[in-house]
This record gives C-alpha cells, structure tokens and sequence, in this order.
C-alpha cells in the first residue's frame, strides 16, 4: 500500500494544493515556516482524528480557525488522500476523503467518502459516503460481479465529528476503509530526543518498535538483539563502520531490573553506559534501529535526519531510508541538508515556495531546468545550493 | 526571452550584483545569480552550469577575484578555454575584478582611500561606485 497522491485545501499554509505521483521515497525542502512539518501533520492530524476525534484533533491545533487556512473566506478543509491497494487480487486506486467544516463553533464531518472503481472502466464507486453524522457503507464491496444496484448498502450514524471509518474501518469486510484506518493508525513520525533515549528504561514496555521519542531505544535494542540476532549483527556492523571508536552496542539488563545500553570503545575492555556516549552515536544508533526494523512502519515521516550526524554520512543514511522504503514502508523526509539532497533522485525530491501566507509544492522532477542538470550528471544538493530550486529559498 | 547569468565564487559578490546590475541595466531583464563555493568550486562546475543552461537565450557572466594570483591574463584566459568548450563562447563574457570584486560597489579603491586620508568617509556617490 502507497500513497500516491494528497490534495490539500485550506489546511493551514496549503491554500489548494495536490501532490501526486508520490514517490516510495520523497524529500521536502523548504524554508523555516514554509509548510514541511504541516504537510507531515495532514498525517499526524488524521491520526488524532482517528484516535479521538475531529474535535479533539482540531483542538490540539489551536481549533478549527487556526486550521483553516487564515483570511480565505472559507469554512472547510478538505483533505484527499490515494493509495493503492489490492482488493481481490487487483491493484486499485482508493481515494478517502475528508471535509471538516465548523458551525456555531463546533467542528463537523461535512463529507467523508471512501471510492475507487469498481471495474476497469466507469465512474469511481462511493463504497463510503458520510455527511454530517449519517451516511452508507457497502458491507459487501467485494463482490465485483454484482451489479451496482445489488451491493448492500448499511445505513449508519455516527456522531457528526467523527470519522466513519473509525467505527467501519474496524471490520475487516470494509477492506479499503480497514486498510486506510491501519495505514493511519501505523503511520509514524520520527521525533526523536537523545535525552530521553539515554539512561536507564524498564524493562516491559513497547520494545517492537521504536517510540516516536525514541525512549525505549534500549528495549528494541534488546528485542533485536534477542528475537532477531542476523539483524542485530549486520546493525552493529554498520555502526561500527560509520562511528570510529564504536566496536560494540550491547542492551544489558542491571540488577535492579532496568535495562541499559552499553557502547564498548575498541580500545577499551571495559564498556561504558550510554549517558557517556555523544549524541551524535546515540542518534546513529537509534536511526539503524528504526531503520533495521523486520516490520517497518506502512508510512514513516522524518524531520530533518541530519542534525547532529557526520556530513559524510548522509549518503548511507539517504541509501537506507530508500531501502526502508522499498522492504515496504513510504518514507517521508525533510531536511536542510545538501549532503542529503546530493544522495536524492530527481524523483524523490520536492520544495515548498511560500508566497503572501501561502504555500505551493513543486517537484524537482517538473523543472525543467533541475530535470535538466540531474539527467546530465548533476547533484540535487549543489542545485539546490546554487539557487536551481526556484522559489525555495527565503526571499 | 533574455536572462543575464552570473557566475559568482561567493555569495557576498551576489549580494554586491543585486544593488549594482538593476541601476546598471534596469529591472527589464531578468538576472540569475549562481553563486559556488569559492574559486575552485567555480572553476570546477562552471561549464556544466553554461552547458546545461536551458534558456538558449541567456548571456552568461563569469566574474572572479584575481585575488593572490600573479597573472590576470593568464586567468583569464584559462577560464576562457573551459567556457569555450561549452560552445556557447559568443553568450559568454569572463571578467576577473583584478581588485576586490567589491570595489565595483565601493568606488575606486585610490579615491577611496583618498576619502578617508581626508576623513571623508561615508558612501560613494554614484558617480564614484559606477
């Protein structure tokens, strides 16, 4: 399952934008302010809309007129989203779709609709249309010989801000609806803070995947270590190679209970705790546990990976995430680093231009300037630099 | 349509181009400012820069210090060879400022220092910075 396309009206900075051909692996460059951690939100939004609901989600951004892109006359936002999926055997193109709007201060599902094509041809199926609070899904999608008429159509009501897919998306008959809900409820972005992935953790805890904080760095250290020892291995032989010093990585259990990292310098017998190592180790360390990870995340967002590593790193960094993306898992990546964009294809790379309060995307792969320059041989990062990304840099 | 394409070894000498070229020439034509990372960095990815232009119409402007180099004529005329070979020599003009590159700005360094011998200093005219 990808993402393929997001279109996005008045959600904060994006008046009316649309995205498509979304790459597995894609790269956003943008100024301070330009809209990068906004585009990863529509995720993080949906998220939260799932969770709780439209309100909560809303409320956590500053309401529903803080959402809403500022001056623009309008009072809903709508947030489309692709994906391809297989539905009995065939790879089709599902398009959900979400307008809030807001009445009297409350915040509302004006419309939610979930639709693909049913055949090779026609119009695209609703399989899903709610509107403020009432609405139908087709318990029986896919059963592709019937005709229209003799699908079955279950009338529901749900509370007028929240998500139909949030109840339906439970059942596995709904498979786009379950499908969509399980990529939005997985999706991940990385925030990570070294200080609180060092230092002692209990033991019990989520120890399959890291956290979003990395907090519980040494526990899927150890669920590495122990549930899949290749893996863990060809881990630490990566670190070793990219932080000189660094011969071993090794989760320890203490004798009051509290798991613990331990990094053991090559010229030392004796290894040290991870409160002693630089930040810069730490955060390899835990981008090579998020990234060696046997189940990866169906969409992964990452702020700007660069910060406090080597320069001459990010190519292997770039090579990883891309891989990531490949075992599975979309990557999406921000970063301000030209080292990084050096290691990006004209493909995955796209820009944000704001312009009087309002941002627009564009791809690298349709300028034909950067088209140009990349096909003979050139770098993404020194383009970028030299001021190729038009609109990209602050004015 | 025309575009004038600078290229710089530093961002400083953009920042001294977007005062100096819209009083020179104007707003009408549009100016690009590619800007390397020092000298070397200019030397090494100029031609690729020239030859894979895509406006056909562009004029290109090499400009670099001379700085601690001896000869400016023989600079000048290596960095003719490498702009040649993208055979585009006709749109291609190279200067080097034989001074620094920011005396364009700041007038003629002689009558410059001549100001402050008589503690006349403050900005150029625009007679001088011309």
């Amino acid at each position: 399952m990808r993402i393929e396309s997001i279109r996005l009206k008045n959600f904060k900075v994006f008046r009316d934008v649309h995205l498509k051909n979304i790459p597995a692996f894609m790269v956003v460059v943008g100024a301070n302010g330009s809209g990068k951690s906004t585009l990863f939100d529509v995720f993080g939004f949906l998220h939260d809309c799932l969770k709780g609901n439209v309100r909560q989600a809303l409320d956590a951004r500053g309401r529903f007129r803080e959402v809403v892109s500022r001056d623009s006359g309008k009072h809903s936002i709508l947030i489309e989203l692709q994906y391809r999926m297989h539905i009995t055997d065939v790879e089709r193109l599902v398009t959900y779709s979400l307008e809030i709007s807001d009445r009297d201060g409350a915040p509302y599902v004006k419309r939610e609709i979930l639709r693909y094509k049913r055949g090779r041809s026609g119009k695209p199926f609703h399989f899903l249309d709610f509107s403020d609070g009432s609405g139908y899904a087709i318990s029986n999608e896919a059963d592709f010989n019937k005709p229209d008429e003799e699908l079955e159509r279950e009338q529901q009501q749900v509370a007028p801000d929240t998500l139909a897919i949030k109840g339906l998306g439970q059942f596995t008959r709904f498979k786009a609806a379950n499908a969509f809900r399980q990529l939005i409820e997985s999706w991940h972005v990385s925030d990570f803070h070294i200080n609180v992935a060092r230092g002692r953790k209990e033991a019990a805890g989520e120890s399959e995947h890291l956290s979003e904080s990395g907090d519980n760095l040494p526990r899927v250290a150890q669920y590495l270590y122990e549930q899949h020892p290749k893996l863990f291995k060809r881990l630490l032989q990566t670190m070793v190679r990219r932080v000189p010093g660094i011969a071993e990585v090794q989760p320890k259990l203490m004798e009051d209970g509290y798991l613990t990292l331990r990094f053991r310098d090559g010229s030392y017998k004796t290894p040290f705790l991870d409160r002693y190592v630089s930040d810069g180790t730490i955060k390899m360390f835990a981008y090579l546990v998020l990234l060696y990870d046997p189940k990866p995340h169906p969409l992964l967002c990452v702020e700007e990976p660069e910060n406090q590593l080597y320069p001459s790193l990010m190519t292997e960094l770039a090579e990883e995430f891309r891989l990531y993306a490949k075992k599975g898992g979309q990557v999406f990546v921000s970063t301000h680093s030209p080292d990084f964009l050096n290691a990006t294809e004209l493909e995955e790379v796209c820009w944000l231009v704001k312009k009087e309060g309002r941002t627009e995307i564009r791809r690298a792969s349709e300028d034909p300037q950067v088209a140009k320059y990349m096909a003979e041989g050139d770098k993404m990062g020194y383009l970028w630099k030299q001021g190729f990304f038009e609109g990209a840099d602050p004015q | 349509m025309s575009e004038l394409v600078f290229l710089l070894e530093e961002a400083s000498a953009k920042a001294m181009l977007e005062q100096l070229v819209p009083r020179l020439i104007g707003m009408d034509v549009p100016a690009r400012y590619i800007t390397f990372e020092g000298k070397q960095d200019l030397e090494k990815q100029l031609e690729r820069r020239i030859r894979g232009y895509h406006n056909p119409n562009a004029r290109f402007i090499v400009l670099r210090d001379l700085d601690s180099n001896p000869n400016c004529k023989k600079l000048k005329t290596n960095l003719l060879a490498k702009v040649n070979s993208t055979g585009k020599t006709a749109q291609i003009l190279v200067r080097i400022a034989c001074q620094e590159l920011e005396a364009f700005l700041s007038g003629r360094p002689r009558s410059r220092s001549e100001r402050i011998k008589h503690k006349a200093v403050g900005r150029p005219t625009e007679q001088e910075a011309l």
